[in-house]
Formats: C-alpha cells, structure tokens, sequence
C-alpha cells in the first residue's frame, strides 16, 4: 500500500492530472489546505538540485530547502503572473542561496565559524577520481561570487536561457552576456592549474589561437 | 574603424568563450550528472512536516506589520518622522530587550556543528566545544557523541551518547544545567567538571573540581551531592556508586592529555588510582549496602596502566590485553588494524562475543561503520539471545537511524532490542529513539503511544520533551 500523507505523495501513487501552475497559486492564495502541499510537490525537486548545484555539496541543504518554501508561500500573494510559479521559485531558490553564501562568506571571514568546508562526498558507486574533480571543481565555483557562480551553474551546467538566467539572477541580459565570458575564463584558467581538473578539460586546438589572439590584444 | 575593432574585439570574446565552454564539457557534464544525494521519502516528509509547523507562526508574524500600522495612521500631523523614528526605535530596542530576557542560551560550536535534532558533528580530528552565551563550555571527546537536548533562558540539557566532556558551567543566579549520561543525571548550577560515559559498559565517571553537583542515576534515585575534589563512579548495571577524593594529579585539560596536548588516545579511561578509601560508600537515598567495587571495565584497566590522567599511551603498554580492555583505553585504531592483519573473517568466524563487541565499538568509535555492523550481525548470529547479542540489536539501530538515515532498518533493530529484552541499560535510549524515528515515518500520531509508554516508565528521561510534545499535537 503507498504511504500517502497530506497531499504529499509517495512512492508508487497514481497521481491525479497536474494542475496548472496558476491553478495551485489561485488555490493556495484561496486557502486551500492542500495546495502547499501540491506547490511542494511540483517545485520540491528543481529547488533541491537547482540548490545542490548553486551551494555545492552540503550538510543543510535540507534547511536551505526549507527557507526557500517558506519565502516562496510567504511571497506568492505578490506574484504577478501565476502561471510563472517555477521561475518565481526558481528566482527565490537563487536568491536564498546568494544570501547564505554571502553569510558563510562573511562567517569565514570574520573567523566565527569554522563551517563553509565542503563535506566529503556519500561513498557511492561512482568514478572515485571523478568524484574528486567534482570536489575540485565545486572549489573553484566556491571561489566566484554568488551572483558569477549563479549564472554560471544555471547557464553552463542546468542549461538555461540567457533571459532566464537574468531573470533568476536579478541582472540585467547584458549584463549576464558580459560576466558569462570572463567566469568561464576564470573558471577554465584555475581548471588548467589544478593537476586533476586539467586532465578533464577537453582538448581544443583553436584554443591556442584564441590565447594567441588575447595576448596580441594585450 | 573603431566600430570594426569593437566588432572584431567582441568576435575574439565570443570565440573564446565558446572554446572555455567546450573545454569545460566534461567537467559541467560531470556536475550535471552529479544529483543530489537521494533524501529518503521520510527525510522529504520531514523537512515539509517541519515547514508547515512553522507556515502558522510566520503568518502571526505579518499580522504584527499590519497592527504596528493602524495606529501610526491615526496620529496627528504634528507627530513627524523624527518623532516616530524614536518611537520606532523604543519600541525595536523594548522588543529586543524583551527578546534577549526570553530567549534561550545561545550556542556557538567550535570545532563541529550542531544538526536540527541537536547532535553535535565534529569536523575531521577535531574536538568540538560548545560554547554558550551565558559563558558555559563543554568540550567533547573527538570520539564522543552527544546532543543538546533543550536549550532554555536558564541553561541547557545536554546529552552525552558516548564519551567524555569537559564542563564549565558559569554559576548564575537560577541556572539550570543538566548533563544527561544514559539513565544518569548531573544536575549543575555553576560547576567545572568532567564527566566519562561509557555506553557499553554503563558506567558513568565524574571528577569535580570546582562547585557541587548532584549525580542521579538508576543505583541513586534520590541523586549523590558531590563537592569539588570528589570523584564519583556509577555503575548502573551493578548498581553500585562509589565516591572518592579526586587525586590532584588526576586532573585533565581540555585535550583530554596532560598538559593539553591530544594523546591518541583520546578517549580513554582515567588510569589514576583512587585514594585507597572511599569517602562515602552508598547513595543517600538507598538501603543499599556499602558500595560494591566499581565495574572492572573502568577500573580493571586504570590499574594496569602507567600513566595517569586520560592520556593515551602507546599500543605497545597494552599488549597482551584483551581487545575489549585497549579499546576502553582508546586503542581503536590498533585493535582494528590487529583484525585485519589476522583477517576479519577469520576473527569474525572465531573470537569471543566480547572480542566482537570491543572490536565493533572500536570500529563505531574509528569511523569504520560497515566493520562495526559486520561485528554486530555476526555477534547475533553467533551468539544469539546472550547479552552481547541484545546490545547489538540496539547499536545496529542507532548506526542504521545515525549514520544511514535509515530509519525502517533502524525501527526493526529497536524493536527487536525491545522486544528480545525486559530491561537493560539501553532500554530509556532504544524507547526513546523508537518514539522518535515512529514520529519521522509515520507522524505523530502512530507515535503517541509510544510517547506515552516512555512517558510512564521515564517520566525524567532524555526523550521526556518530545514525548510530552508528541502527545500535546
């Protein structure tokens, strides 16, 4: 029998036709004591990626998940347009980890806490050296700022739209089109000097000329 | 001209951000594969239970904006902005005042975090400190576990699993401290102390330097007043207390070593000798005779050490020692690494239930988990309904609920525990932990009977909060 709690679904249960996205917000904001739960299911799984990818592998991605759904409730009465619900939670999700990122940032800074270090990965059944690039790669994304690291994650590795990384960003289309060259520069210089990435990046023969090309621009 | 250059400078940056992508392929590719680790159905559940317990009192909040709201529209016009701005700020400085008189004790982790259901994570090697705001510090073991059970205005309950920690408790007028070890109690108000559980063999060590405590326990209901230089040793499954001047050299810094340097054996038993004579012999409060002599586990080995205090010693004073005596002296490491040279299966297939045992704790305690549940299952299935066996259904489910999240596994092993015994010394915790776990899975009300039935045999317990909270939804 699948467990079934709430309007929260489980495993194995026949789900009844999706509603429309501005179905749920007109429900929720009507009071609907089901339509959280609904609006749960439907963001639940972009959010919890869309954070593991932004934040990196952490031990309260739980709690960061959870403050995203609180801000995303709290903040629907001000939606605009409700059939827009995944980019609204979507915009919040990068918003939050921004926001945490920062904090942390500060934290380390300022030497109160110890915590910003990135946990050892589950032992999985998984390419160990891959899981290690990942782990370097995930430092480097550490080292741009929120909002660089954002457009990044949400264009080269969730494959976004430009206008859809603006949106989620809060920046402007130029100027997501100025930063994405000059991350993805920052990101394949350290890339090239890490011994393990270095062996990952994919051999490409016209990048030499465009280096050329840069330093005569120089 | 320039508009060409312009142009043939914005083609260069074009190209060269296509050629940085396409030389990232693998890496992106590789993060995008990456997926989170999989929550479970019962973690999913639990976040969203945890967020709708907080959606109501996030809606009482935006009501306070709107209230703050209707007066200030009623003013007159002469009361302008510098005027509201003090009144603003009078009222922000009285609720802040009011805020910091009725919250809790805040906490600070050096060393380690602190998880919602309050256990406390060292990071790799270190010894986590918790630091109160009251001024209070208690630092743990590397090799200990322990929960911050309640925080109040007052002070803090904190739950020692395994291990030791060291306590300094700021004396303050109404300070109410609680040091939970097992089915043992420390109450505090102001006190420098330090305190050794041992899970497995249930027994409960306390060395007082500064202030008096109040020591509760199974052996002593009514609780055992200690004063500063006394060191009190509770065996619950003996039953026995004894209390006895603390030798000055006995006393240990914060690295658990004397001196404050980290011995490797971090965790390991006060080797120092009791005065000959024990100050006081039973537990007020008790008909019991004079105490008995204290578990050999704790004693038995201080007695053959050399040193003194809780530092490590090398492998090599303890050879010849049985397996569960050098881990009692921290020795995890060596014992594990002594298995594998013998070979695992063959000790499995051939040792002792209490070579097993020490061998699975001091797998627990190294971090080596899938060693520990092998220890444990062979136990059971050697030795089944011993003693041995019935703890290790208990340590199974604690290792399935902690370190796998798996909470059905973990709920199978407690009532296995549970059911295979009537009384031991994990029964409070294996009680406690089931009603919890019951509560993640299948919510509160499935775990209502059990709230009640811990309720009833430990009214006073570790899990007596969220009992009590369990059955008030």
């Amino acid at each position: 029998m699948p467990e079934r709690r709430g309007h929260l679904f489980l495993v194995g249960e026949s789900r009844p036709p999706q509603r429309r996205d501005s179905d749920l917000v007109e429900a929720f904001l009507r009071g609907d004591p089901g339509a959280a739960a609904d609006i749960w299911d439907r963001c639940y799984p972009m959010v919890r990626r869309i954070v593991f990818r932004l934040a990196g592998p952490r031990h309260d991605l739980e709690d960061v998940i959870q403050e995203i759904f609180l801000r995303l409730y709290r903040q629907l009465p001000g939606l605009r347009d409700p059939e827009a619900l995944g980019a609204f939670a979507l915009a919040i999700a990068v918003r939050v980890v921004k926001g945490d990122q920062r904090g942390r940032w500060l934290k380390r800074w300022l030497g109160l806490f110890r915590d910003g270090e990135i946990p050892e990965r589950a032992a999985r059944n998984v390419d160990l050296d891959a899981r290690e690039a990942l782990t370097h790669f995930y430092r480097i994304l550490d080292g741009l700022s929120p909002q660089h690291r954002a457009a990044f994650v949400l264009r080269q590795i969730e494959g976004m739209e430009l206008a859809q990384v603006s949106t989620a960003v809060g920046v402007s289309l130029a100027t997501v089109k100025r930063w994405l060259p000059r991350i993805c520069q920052r990101v394949f210089s350290q890339a090239k000097g890490d011994p393990l990435l270095a062996s990952y990046l994919v051999a490409n023969d016209a990048l030499t000329v465009t280096q050329e090309s840069q330093e005569s621009r120089d | 001209m320039s508009d060409q250059k312009n142009q043939m400078r914005e083609l260069a940056i074009e190209g060269e951000y296509h050629h940085h992508v396409q030389a990232l392929t693998r890496l992106t590719d590789l993060a995008r594969l990456e997926l989170p680790p999989p929550s479970s159905v019962h973690d999913a559940l639990a976040a969203y239970d945890r967020l709708v317990t907080r959606v109501p009192r996030l809606r009482l909040a935006e009501r306070v904006p709107r209230l703050l709201r209707g007066p200030l529209l009623w003013l007159p016009a002469w009361f302008g902005l510098p005027v509201a701005a003090a009144t603003m700020a009078l009222v922000l400085a009285l609720g802040v005042w009011g805020v910091m008189l009725w919250r809790p004790v805040g906490l600070i982790v050096d060393d380690g975090t602190v998880d919602e259901a309050g256990f406390v994570h060292a990071v790799p090697a270190g010894q986590p400190s918790l630091r109160f705001s009251d001024g209070t510090e208690v630092t743990l073991g590397s090799s200990s576990r322990a929960r911050v059970t309640e925080r109040t205005r007052h002070g803090a309950r904190v739950l020692l699993e395994e291990g030791r920690a060291q306590a300094q408790v700021v004396p303050r007028r109404g300070a109410e401290w609680v040091f939970d070890a097992g089915p043992c109690r420390i109450n505090v108000t102001g006190t420098r102390f330090d305190m050794r559980w041992s899970s497995p063999e249930q027994v409960l060590e306390v060395r007082l330097y500064h202030g008096s405590v109040v020591v509760k326990g199974p052996p002593a209901l009514s609780g055992v007043p200690m004063r500063a230089g006394q060191r009190l040793v509770m065996d619950v499954r003996q039953g026995s207390v004894r209390l006895t001047d603390l030798a000055p050299a006995t006393t240990i810094t914060a690295g658990g070593a004397p001196g404050g340097a980290r011995g490797p054996g971090e965790g390991r038993l006060p080797t120092a000798s009791p005065p000959a004579s024990p100050v006081s012999a039973s537990a007020p409060g008790q008909d019991d005779s004079p105490a008995r002599q204290p578990a050999p586990g704790l004693d038995a080995p201080a007695s053959s050490a050399t040193s003194s205090g809780w530092a490590g010693t090398a492998a090599g004073a303890h050879r010849g020692e049985t397996w569960p005596a050098r881990v009692l002296a921290g020795e995890f490491r060596a014992v594990i690494d002594e298995a594998r040279r013998r070979g695992i299966d063959d000790v499995l297939r051939n040792d002792s239930a209490a070579s097993l045992m020490a061998l699975a704790d001091a797998a627990r305690y190294a971090g080596a988990s899938s060693l520990a549940e092998r220890s444990l299952l062979k136990v059971r299935a050697r030795f089944p309904r011993s003693g041995p066996a019935h703890r290790a259904a208990f340590l199974l489910g604690r290792m399935a609920e902690d370190q796998e999240g798996n909470l059905g596994d973990a709920l199978r092993w407690y009532e296995t525990y549970l059911t295979d015994v009537p009384d031991d010394g994990f029964r409070a915790e294996a009680m406690g932990r089931r009603m919890t776990a019951t509560l993640r899975v299948s919510g509160a009300a499935q775990a209502r009977d059990l709230a009640a039935e811990y309720l009833r045999h430990y009214p006073q317990g570790a899990y007596g909060k969220a009992a009590r909270a369990i059955l008030s939804q």
